[in-house]
C-alpha cells in the first residue's frame, strides 16, 4: 500500500500536535501491516515485523493495538471501507442497475490491480486470519449481496430467483478473483470486467 | 531382475505405510492422526489445531506424528486429499449417468449437501479452512473447484447461449455454491443445508436453463423432498 504523503513524518522534532501524530502513527501501522501480511501471509507475520516496517516503537504499537489480530482487523476495516466507499461512489454516477454494477466492479478490479497488497489482504489473508477478521469479511460480502439484491431486475418466471442468488453471485465473483490472485495474475484483474459484469446479469435472464 | 534379489532386499523395498510412514508402525496410527486433525480443525480451525493438540487427540507420540508427516501442513493436506477423494467417490455413486443433465446435477448436489450435513468437521476442513490455510491448501481447494466445473460445463449443450456463456461461469457457479455452504458451516448450520437444496439447485441451473426452466426443475426437487 502506498502511504499518503502526509503519513511520512520527518525524523526528529516536528512540533506537530499530539493528536495528529497519534493518528498518523496509527495509519502508518495499518499501512505497514497490510504490506507485511500481503508479503508473508498473516500466519507468519509477527508484531516485530510490523513495528519494523512502520518504523515505530513496540510501545507505540501497543498504545494503538492490543495484538496482531486487533491491528490486522483495523487494517482490514480500513481497506474494505475504502473499497466499499469507492464502489458505491462509482455506482452512484449511473442510473440503471447493470451500469451501476459494472462501474462498481470496474472500481474494485482497478483498485486490486493497482494495489495488489489490498487484493491479497481483502480476498485471501482475511480468511487466513480467522476469528473477528473473517467474520468482518463475511459481513462485507453480505453487504455486497444486499446491494445486489435491492437492485435485482424484476423476475419474469413464476418462481423468482431465490434469496440465495445474490449470496452465490458474490461468492462466485470472489472465487474468480481469488483464482487470479492465487495464480499471480492480480495485475491483470481488470481483464475480468466484461465476464464478471455478464455473470451478474445471468441469474435474471430468461432464455 | 527381481527374482534374484535377496529376501531382505525385497522386504526393504516393500511399500511401507500409505505415505511413506514406517513399515512396521502399528496399523491405524496414521488414520488416527488424520481423524484427529479433521476433528480439531472442525472444532477450532486450522490455525489453532496445533501438533500438540493433534497428537494428544490421536493418542500417539510426537515422534510418531513426524514418522508420518513432515509438518502440520502436510498432515492437513493429507486430510484434505483423503476427504475430497472419499467425498468424490460417495457423490459419484449417487449420480446416475443415464439421467438427464439437470437430474444429474440435482442428485450430485443433494449427495454433497447430505455429506456436508453428516460430516460437518470434514466439510469445514475442506471448504472453510482449506482456502485459508496457506498457498498449498488454497491451490488444492482451487483444483477441487476446477474438478467439479466439467460437470456443469455439460449444461452448455442444453443452453441456447451455449458457447457464448462467460468462460468463467462454471467456476463462478461452483465457487458461489461453495461460498453459500461456507456461510452455513461458519454459523454451525450445516444441518440446514439439505433443505436448501432446491434453492441452490435453482441458482446453479439458471445460467444454463434460464429462470423459468431452472425454477421448474427446482420445484420438482422440492416436491420430491416433501413427498
Amino acid at each position: 500500500v502506498t502511504a499518503a504523503p502526509s503519513t511520512r513524518l520527518p525524523a526528529g522534532r516536528h512540533g506537530l500536535p499530539r493528536e495528529f501524530i497519534k493518528r498518523n502513527q496509527r495509519e502508518r501501522v495499518l499501512t505497514a501491516v497490510v504490506d507485511v501480511v500481503a508479503e508473508r501471509g498473516y500466519e507468519a507475520t509477527t508484531v516485530a515485523d510490523v513495528i519494523k516496517a512502520a518504523r515505530i516503537s513496540r510501545r507505540t504499537f501497543y498504545e494503538h493495538f492490543r495484538d496482531k489480530e486487533d491491528c490486522f482487523l483495523a487494517a482490514y476495516e480500513m481497506v474494505s471501507d475504502h473499497l466499499v466507499e469507492s464502489m458505491t461512489a462509482a455506482a452512484g454516477s449511473f442510473e440503471d442497475w447493470p451500469q451501476q454494477m459494472r462501474a462498481a466492479l470496474a472500481t474494485m478490479l482497478e483498485l486490486f490491480a493497482t494495489e495488489p497488497e489490498v487484493a491479497r489482504v481483502c480476498m485471501i489473508e482475511s480468511l487466513a486470519a480467522g476469528g473477528r477478521v473473517v467474520a468482518r469479511h463475511r459481513e462485507t460480502m453480505q453487504r455486497f449481496a444486499e446491494l445486489l439484491r435491492t437492485g435485482r431486475p424484476r423476475p419474469t418466471g413464476e418462481r423468482p430467483p431465490p434469496p440465495m442468488t445474490e449470496e452465490a453471485l458474490v461468492g462466485g465473483i470472489v472465487s474468480l478473483i481469488v483464482r487470479e490472485i492465487a495464480n499471480g495474475r492480480t495485475a491483470q484483474l481488470e481483464q475480468l470486467l466484461d465476464e464478471l459484469a455478464e455473470l451478474l446479469e445471468l441469474p435474471y435472464r430468461d432464455v | 531382475m527381481a527374482a534374484s534379489r535377496s529376501l531382505s532386499e525385497r522386504l526393504g523395498k516393500l511399500p511401507s505405510d500409505r505415505d511413506g510412514g514406517p513399515a512396521f508402525a502399528p496399523k491405524g496410527q496414521r488414520e488416527r492422526i488424520v481423524a484427529a486433525v479433521v476433528e480439531l480443525v472442525g472444532e477450532r480451525g486450522y490455525r489453532k489445531a496445533t501438533i500438540e493438540a493433534i497428537v494428544k487427540k490421536a493418542r500417539v507420540a510426537l515422534s510418531t506424528f513426524y514418522d508420518h508427516f513432515e509438518d502440520r501442513e502436510a498432515c492437513f493436506l493429507a486430510a484434505f486429499d483423503e476427504s475430497v477423494e472419499a467425498a468424490r467417490e460417495a457423490i459419484a455413486a449417487q449420480v446416475d449417468r443415464e439421467r438427464s443433465w439437470p437430474d444429474q446435477i440435482a442428485s450430485g448436489l443433494l449427495a454433497t449437501l447430505d455429506l456436508v450435513a453428516a460430516e460437518p468437521a470434514r466439510a469445514k476442513l475442506c471448504l472453510l479452512e482449506a482456502p485459508a490455510a496457506g498457498d498449498a491448501a488454497l491451490a488444492r481447494y482451487e483444483r477441487m473447484l476446477e474438478g467439479i466445473a466439467p460437470e456443469l460445463q455439460a449444461g452448455r449443450e442444453l443452453s441456447p447461449q451455449g458457447a457464448r456463456l462467460p468462460e468463467g461461469l462454471e467456476i463462478a457457479v461452483v465457487g458461489g455454491l461453495a461460498w453459500s455452504v461456507q456461510q452455513r458451516l461458519a454459523e454451525d448450520q450445516a444441518g440446514r443445508l439439505p433443505e436448501l437444496a432446491p434453492e441452490m439447485l435453482q441458482v446453479m441451473l439458471t445460467p444454463y436453463l434460464g429462470e423459468r426452466e431452472a425454477g421448474r426443475v427446482a420445484g420438482r426437487v422440492e416436491a420430491r423432498a416433501v413427498a
